[in-house]
């Protein structure tokens, strides 16, 4: 039998004190795509760093073990120096990463980047190396691509990005491409668009694929055979699809369970009532920038007529993309922006004319959630001050009794007493958010707009979290307005889902309803895209993937 | 681009009308001209024909009506104690004030962009900390003390470099350093700063992974993005450095600038001179203010001129 193209044995990687890797052994075959997957600080991520020696950079170190390539001994890639690591990235082994925002540089163009990655041996021409970029995109299916050569990351979509990140990394034909969470920064019909392409790549080119990811539901979609793994050590290895009949260990069940899928059902819906919130014909209008002074005055209409309404304790799952305008409809029902038309009305009275502090009831009754909680809480700020400000500025406790105050609010989001003097680097993604849905509860709010709550988080974080909302809803009898792009997750919360596409609300019924007939083809996309948790279905793919 | 100059232009008049204004009655209100012309003893006949002879009979609104129409003749008066036209006076001053501040700007960029970039890349080396430590003395060092310290030192006890005069390369190497180690201290520790942000980013990552060495990493990925940070401090330091810089160190060192002839016009209420020489100051502060924004959108793509932040 042939030697496995990279081999890992036996390997160890610190940080510092913190040991991130201890004693992981796998090996990657020729044209092979293995998933490693496990939750944040599991040391997937690591590993990825380890095997292209990037994580000296990171602050890491390889403290034991080897990586060879070729099972060759000569190739060990522990043992070379950063000289000839170099010779080795972007040639033999090259790696996407997560974050398509920031992994390209914001002031060199497409094609100054890609230039890099393609010329490195061969000199050749301006024009040939030219010709040779606009081919690497076209493979990745990026449209115009003679234009993006000129543009900058900024000019480009998350999406387009990820796919001139692939195309950097397979510019020089790499035996293996490390995928590290290549998808999970993108919405799912994004998502679903890159899963697609990278299969199909490596069908053409016959590489390997380490792909990196905490989402089951994205395992099955890509992956041949699976290593699971957990603070550092491998707990399972199995092929995909002995995995998922068969899953040995209760942890990687666990990581199924939580992987969002369809048809896990949504809840109950409460009693009908008089809605809380109630919005008619909202329209919300940015003006945009125009080319001259003597342009026509341009605008984008963000939220384009848009009416809703949510009753009490019940939850409005509001779908859409990026750019949508999901987020700019969240804004203007809280007053954060100015609109241009139609009403809002809180329990029957109307506050989309309302200003200053006569805002103030309003602001109190609706409270936010927003969608990173790194940047939400402010640094300097331990969290029984976070979680209690909203009160102390609406007047509803004073200085002295913010702490028993905050006692009470953190029970509420199951975060013990421990937690009270930390400071938000203190606490994880999951306990983050869990420390602003307890700020949003502190004034005893009428209705929660949650923005993207759980999209950061890992998906079994995620579901912690959503399910801490919905226990919170029927105890409190909360209204919810649950932002996403992921279908999958909102089924789980909503009681009725609204579709949203280019500023207008396009589909909206029962969760069950719309999820079982959808009406709208956007809608249809947005189901397609869901990742299926079971091991690739050998069913022809859904129409949209397979136009790809 | 086209707006963005239009818009610059017009502000820029109107902030030079303002100052105009400002310092024609500020200088006024600070004392009689003519009894520093005159002096002592002079007869009231011979006092009121000096005061005729330099248009200072007429009531102050006058007076500022015609040297506003003066201005767009090009007309700033003549200088009250050296009896000519001032642009004349400026003119001989300029060229020494420019070569000095341009020599200090120079030699700040030269210095110390290499050496913060080098402080952050290698933080952890001994050299990269002692030049932190330099750069710290050097900030806390008043430039006034540096160059008295030099002038001992170099002329005094050695007598190596000349301590007065600009009549060779020779002369400059003092005055240029005394003036510049306030900046490049300050700016070392800018430099070093934007640099440490831009070694966390991703793209350098991305970088590393298509196997470019550490310095084409340094070189095409993070002295631009350092820039950016870099380049409006460096603004401000030659806002500073053009509008009060050089006067400390023209003094010192007797070099004949723009400096020393602003602080002995304000001392013998010279109006003409002082008016037209804080006027040419705002428009140059103006002037390189413009320059940085249009150098900020050449190096940020990301920055639009004249767009309207939402």
């Amino acid at each position: 039998m042939k030697a496995p193209l990279l081999d890992v044995s036996n390997l160890h990687i610190c940080f510092g004190e913190h040991q991130a890797v201890k004693g992981l052994d796998f090996t990657l075959h020729r044209h092979e795509t293995l998933a490693l997957v496990g939750e944040s600080g599991s040391g997937k991520s690591a590993t990825a760093l380890a095997i292209l020696r990037l994580i000296e950079h990171e602050g890491g170190s390889i403290t034991q073990g080897r990586i060879r390539l070729f099972g060759d001994e000569t190739h060990d890639l522990t043992a070379l120096t950063d000289k000839q690591m170099q010779a080795i990235r972007g040639r033999l082994v090259s790696m996407v990463f997560q974050e398509p925002m920031t992994a390209l540089n914001p002031v060199m163009t497409i094609g100054q980047q890609l230039f890099e990655a393609l010329g490195k041996e061969q000199a050749i021409t301006h024009r040939a190396l030219q010709r040779l970029a606009i081919e690497s995109l076209e493979r990745v299916k990026v449209p115009h691509a003679a234009q993006r050569l000129r543009q900058y990351p900024h000019e480009l979509s998350g999406g387009q990005r990820q796919r001139v990140l692939i195309a950097m990394a397979l510019a020089a034909k790499p035996s293996l491409l490390i995928a590290d969470e290549p998808s999970t920064a993108l919405d799912v019909t994004t998502q679903a668009e890159i899963l697609a392409l990278l299969r199909q790549l490596q069908e053409e080119t016959g590489m390997s694929v380490l792909f990196i990811t905490h989402d089951m539901g994205v395992v099955a979609e890509i992956a041949d055979r699976v290593v699971v793994l957990k603070d550092g050590h491998k707990i399972e290895e199995a092929s995909v699809s002995a995995l998922f009949d068969t899953p040995r260990e209760p942890y990687t069940r666990l990581l199924m369970e939580a992987a969002p899928r369809l048809g896990a059902g949504s809840p109950v819906p409460p009693k009908e009532s008089a809605p809380v919130l109630d919005v008619s014909d909202l329209v919300t209008i940015f003006p945009s920038r125009r080319p001259h002074p003597f342009a026509p005055r341009q605008e984008v209409r963000a939220v384009d007529g848009v009416s809703l309404h949510i009753g009490h304790a019940e939850t409005l799952g509001l779908v859409g993309e990026s750019g949508c305008g999901k987020s700019s409809l969240a804004r203007s029902i809280l007053r954060l922006t100015p609109i241009h038309a139609g009403a809002i009305r809180l329990d029957g009275r109307d506050v989309s004319l309302l200003k200053g502090r006569h805002l103030l009831p309003m602001r109190r009754a609706v409270q936010m959630i927003f969608q990173d909680p790194f940047a939400a809480l402010n640094p300097r700020l331990p969290a029984w001050n976070l979680v209690t400000e909203p009160a102390l500025i609406h007047g509803l406790v004073k200085e002295r009794e913010r702490r028993d105050l905050a006692v009470t609010l953190l029970e509420e989001v199951a975060l013990g007493s421990e937690h009270h003097e930390r400071y938000p680097h203190q606490f994880s993604g999951g306990q983050r958010q869990r420390l602003c849905i307890a700020r949003a509860l502190s004034v005893r709010p009428r209705l929660i707009i949650a923005d993207e709550p759980v999209s950061a988080l890992d998906v079994s974080i995620a579901k912690q979290v959503t399910e801490l909302l919905q226990e919170l809803q029927q105890r409190l009898g909360l209204s919810l307005l649950f932002i996403t792009h992921d279908v999958a997750v909102v089924e789980r919360v909503s009681h009725r889902l609204a579709v949203m596409l280019g500023g207008r609300i396009v589909e909206t019924g029962s969760t069950s309803q719309v999820l079982a007939s959808p009406q709208h083809d956007y809608t249809r996309q947005l189901i397609e895209a869901v990742p299926h948790v079971e091991p690739r279905r050998q069913a022809p793919r859904s129409p949209m993937l397979s136009a790809l | 681009m086209l707006r963005f100059l239009i818009m610059r232009i017009v502000k820029m008049a109107i902030t030079l009308f303002v100052v105009v204004t400002v310092v024609f009655f500020a200088t006024r209100l600070s004392g009689n001209a003519i009894d520093f012309i005159a002096g002592e003893g002079l007869d009231a006949q011979s006092r009121s024909e000096l005061i005729a002879y330099y248009g200072l009979r007429e009531d102050v609104f006058t007076q500022y009506w015609r040297y506003l129409r003066g201005m767009t003749e090009g007309e700033f008066g003549l200088s009250f104690t050296e009896r000519r036209p001032v642009t004349q006076v400026f003119w001989e001053r300029i060229g020494p004030t420019l070569q000095l501040i341009g020599g200090a700007i120079l030699m700040t960029l030269v210095v110390a962009i290499p050496a913060g970039v080098f402080a952050a890349v290698r933080r952890r080396s001994t050299s990269a900390q002692s030049v932190m430590t330099l750069a710290f003395l050097g900030y806390a060092t008043p430039n006034f003390v540096l160059a008295t310290l030099m002038l001992l030192v170099f002329s005094y006890w050695l007598q190596i470099l000349p301590s007065a005069g600009n009549s060779t390369w020779a002369h400059y190497l003092m005055p240029v350093t005394a003036l510049s180690l306030t900046y490049i201290a300050a700016l070392i520790r800018y430099t070093r700063n934007a640099t440490l942000d831009v070694l966390g980013q991703d793209y350098l990552r991305t970088a590393r992974a298509k196997g470019m060495s550490e310095r084409e990493v340094i070189v095409r990925h993070v002295l631009r993005n350092t820039l950016i940070t870099v380049l409006s401090v460096f603004g401000l330091m030659v806002t500073a450095l053009v509008s009060s810089g050089a006067v400390v160190i023209e003094s010192i060192f007797s070099w004949r600038g723009i400096g020393d002839l602003l602080v002995r016009a304000a001392i013998r209420r010279d109006y003409p001179v002082l008016q037209f020489g804080v006027l040419a100051v705002a428009a140059a502060v103006v002037v390189i203010n413009t320059l940085i924004d249009i150098a900020y959108a050449l190096v940020d793509p990301r920055v639009r001129l004249g767009a309207r932040v939402s």
